[in-house]
């Protein structure tokens, strides 16, 4: 697969050396480039400088033939915003956004854009992790 | 200033979404026109600053959310207009007024003018580009062509314009029945000294008149050169 990755932080850069690293293409978009530091080893990762939310940065970096668009950058509303145009102005087949703030999931439901929230996941895991830690004992106090 | 009622008479619920400098004189102006006015800001101490001139209007919440826009009173908001300065708050604020609160009116500040044709895709409003407006402007200036586009309409698909006839005009002296006006372009006034001329067939056209047309944007190459002939 083809994979653009739009943000070059802590996630997208993960994100990049995992998916580079299961065998696919991948382009990195980020206006920031002391960012590319982050995935400097990966020779095979393409960098594109620019902002994702300008259509000539996202044409550059090949949306029109991408399989797929993770929109990862520090702000939601970006990432809404890049998501809409992968889907609507590229066409591009499978499209998620990276949303910090639980609340706008279900915004991200309406608009029809399929999203992962980091800050609900670790939310979940980490009462998840507790509940299994305290497995079995009873509380001190009710 | 005593608020008076707008040019349209009719006074509108208008929220604004950005407290900087452009949020800022757009809520005094249209305050100035009569009209009600809540301005969201999600910025605390941008909020502070605005607090003492404007007072009960303002909203502290992030105006590109449900939560926030709920606060404002968005239901019963007749336009949204955001004007914040990053393109992509703008946009999901309108589209949070459309979809969430059935705001028909939105109206969104762009800097990057390729921005607008996103706007449209996603039927999020109107995008007003200062950039484009000025770019357009620039145009005006150095355009050699005695044809001005004066406004955009139904977001650029037909195009208002000014045309001014030089005597090289191959269409001074005919009438306006004469002329082959291509298909989807209208002569809509004649504008003669400080007389304004609503055109019929038996018009006739004179060396310095200024047109005002209207035309689909793929019809300005066309009229172009049914009034200026070569030279266009």
């Amino acid at each position: 697969m083809f994979i653009i990755v739009v943000g070059c932080g802590r996630l997208g850069s993960s994100l990049a050396r995992s998916m580079a690293g299961a065998g696919h293409q991948v382009t990195v978009v980020d206006w920031n480039p002391q960012r590319f530091e982050r995935i400097a080893d990966l020779s095979e990762v393409a960098q594109v400088l620019g902002t994702g939310i300008d259509i000539d940065v996202l044409r550059g970096a090949g949306a029109e033939a991408c399989d797929a668009l993770v929109a990862v950058t520090d702000h939601d509303n970006s990432n809404i915003m890049i998501a809409q145009t992968a889907e609507q102005m590229f066409h591009v087949r499978h499209v998620v956004a990276r949303v910090n703030d639980p609340r706008t999931g279900p915004l991200l439901e309406t608009f029809g854009i399929q999203s992962v929230c980091p800050t609900q996941l670790a939310a979940d895991a980490l009462f998840a992790t507790l509940q299994a830690d305290w497995h079995g004992e009873t509380p001190k106090s009710h | 200033m005593p608020a008076r009622k707008g040019a349209a008479g009719a006074r509108m619920y208008v929220i604004v979404v950005g407290g900087g400098k452009v949020g800022y004189y757009l809520t005094k102006t249209l305050l100035g026109e009569g009209h009600e006015v809540a301005i969201v800001e999600r910025d605390e101490k941008v909020c502070r600053k605005l607090e003492l001139d404007l007072g009960e209007i303002l909203v502290h919440a992030d105006g590109s959310t449900p939560a926030g826009l709920e606060l404002a009173g968005a239901a019963r908001a007749q336009v949204l207009t955001a004007v914040t300065g990053q393109d992509e708050t703008n946009l999901v604020a309108c589209q949070v007024a459309r979809t969430f609160f059935n705001v028909s009116r939105t109206i969104g500040r762009i800097n990057n003018p390729k921005n607008e044709a996103l706007f449209r895709v996603l039927n999020a409003g109107t995008a007003v580009s200062s950039t484009q407006v000025i770019t357009d402007l620039i145009q005006r200036e150095v355009d050699t062509r005695r044809i001005q586009k004066l406004l955009p309409l139904a977001t650029g698909k037909v195009n208002l314009f000014e045309v001014d006839m030089a005597d090289t005009s191959p269409v001074v002296g005919r009438n306006v029945a004469e002329l082959s006006l291509p298909p989807g372009s209208l002569l809509v006034a004649v504008l003669r000294g400080d007389d304004v001329i609503v055109p019929d067939g038996r018009t006739q056209l004179r060396k310095g008149d200024r047109l005002i047309a209207v035309a689909q944007s793929d019809r300005e190459e066309e009229l172009a050169r049914l009034l200026f002939g070569a030279e266009a």
